[in-house]
């Protein structure tokens, strides 16, 4: 089933539709969270944020009719205001997060462990060289290096023209192309 | 491209989140939320509204009334305030405020003098937005677990219905919320102090007020046309 069938049976209330936008999205929704908290547990909390907060709203997401609609730029959206406010976020929902089982510490061998002390050591070396750019042109480039939406979608998710997500990645590409060859190319 | 490496999600990871994110949004609600939302809901609103439309400075707020509504404004004003009137009940729910999810769904919207009413429903709420020009009241009411249809009936009021008068100036005010039949072209409500009302009608829904305590007597039906369909005596009540 399209995204569009999918949503058009959440928003009659199918919690197992839901279910499975979820699965369909929750990696990259996690993904893009990790990279713009650098923390694993954090992003994968957020992530579940997400996913409630689009649950809450499913009537305000409107399918446009488009050919190939699909849920992920509205994903994106809310996962750039819970990760702007995710201190706040995460409080909000602490009662549901609270009852999310802890992962099995016999199944948390080494290499697992490890590989996510990378992935967050990685991570965090990027976001301290994107934190030097405006707010605005960070978004943009971290909307357009991270997710897979065209241009015309991060100008919708974001609320700009997509004029705007053009200059602003051009200018925070120019600043940034340098400070990042080492850690993240 | 700034693309560390991410390692995914494990997928039994990913299993535990989906079903703790499933049982979340398919929990009942606590017996709390039967208990108090429609006492809640009445005070609330009362205390809004008085402070919204009698302030010292805003004495004449019904003056501008008309029987009939007005042509309809801008309306994404309207929308902006009242949907930060429905983020903040989210933002409080289960706690501050109605422990159910605030409804958007923009139902019908009535333009008369200087206020406009907006009747957002959704499956198990309603709530009715009053915006003036010196602010926004807002009225809710929950618990509702599947809307009762309306049936062959033409049109069906919402109870509790809400009036209030502030004891300072006298000024009193009446709303009426409620559904109607697609049959219906016209609704005029007439009231016990003689005030006939033309209610405003969309997507099925209904809402008026007017500026007295006069509850409302009967109800006049029309069609499309202009034919008198029913004149029914009020309450004709649902959920």
């Amino acid at each position: 089933m399209t995204d569009e069938e999918l949503w058009r049976q959440v928003r009659t209330g199918d919690d197992a539709a839901f279910g499975q936008l979820f699965e369909r999205h929750a990696q990259a929704v996690f993904a893009y969270c990790l990279r713009r908290t650098g923390a694993w547990t954090v992003a994968e909390d957020l992530m579940s944020v997400v996913f409630m907060e689009t649950w809450r709203k499913r009537k305000s997401v409107t399918v446009d009719g488009s050919q190939d609609w699909s849920l992920l730029p509205w994903l994106y959206g809310v996962a750039l205001g819970v990760t702007r406010n995710h201190q706040r976020s995460r409080t909000r929902y602490k009662a549901a997060l609270g009852k999310v089982p802890l992962p099995d510490p016999d199944g948390d061998h080494a290499d697992d462990v490890a590989r996510r002390v990378d992935a967050e050591t990685q991570t965090r070396a990027v976001i301290a060289e994107l934190e030097k750019l405006p707010a605005g042109d960070r978004e943009v480039l971290e909307m357009s290096a991270w997710s897979d939406l065209s241009q015309a979608q991060i100008a919708q998710v974001l609320g700009i023209p997509v004029g705007t997500v053009k200059s602003r990645l051009a200018r925070a590409q120019r600043t940034v192309r340098g400070a990042l060859v080492e850690e993240a190319l | 491209m700034i693309k560390p490496d991410i390692p995914q999600l494990d997928p039994m990871r990913l299993q535990v989140r989906k079903h703790a994110l499933l049982n979340e949004i398919s929990s009942k609600p606590s017996r709390r939320w039967w208990r108090f939302s429609v006492p809640a809901t009445v005070l609330v609103a009362a205390v809004a509204v008085t402070l919204v439309l009698w302030t010292p400075t805003n004495q004449d707020a019904y003056a501008s009334w008309t029987a009939e509504p007005r042509a309809p404004g801008d309306l994404a004003p309207v929308l902006a305030d009242c949907g930060k009137r429905l983020d903040q009940d989210d933002a409080d729910r289960g706690v501050n405020g109605p422990d159910w999810p605030a409804p958007r769904e923009v139902s019908v919207v009535d333009w008369r003098g200087d206020m406009t009413m907006v009747l957002y429903t959704g499956p198990q709420s309603a709530s009715l937005c009053m915006r003036t020009p010196t602010g926004v009241a807002m009225s809710g009411s929950g618990n509702v677990k599947g809307r009762e249809p309306l049936g062959d009936r033409l049109f069906a009021d919402f109870a509790p219905q809400l009036g209030m008068t502030d004891v300072n100036t006298g000024s009193s005010v009446q709303f009426l919320t409620g559904r109607v039949s697609p049959k219906v072209g016209k609704v005029v409500i007439g009231t016990e102090d003689g005030l006939e009302v033309t209610a405003t009608t969309d997507n099925g829904w209904v809402v008026a007020w007017w500026p007295s305590l006069g509850k409302p007597k009967y109800v006049r039906l029309y069609d499309e046309a202009g034919g008198v369909l029913q004149t029914a005596p009020i309450p004709v009540r649902v959920r």
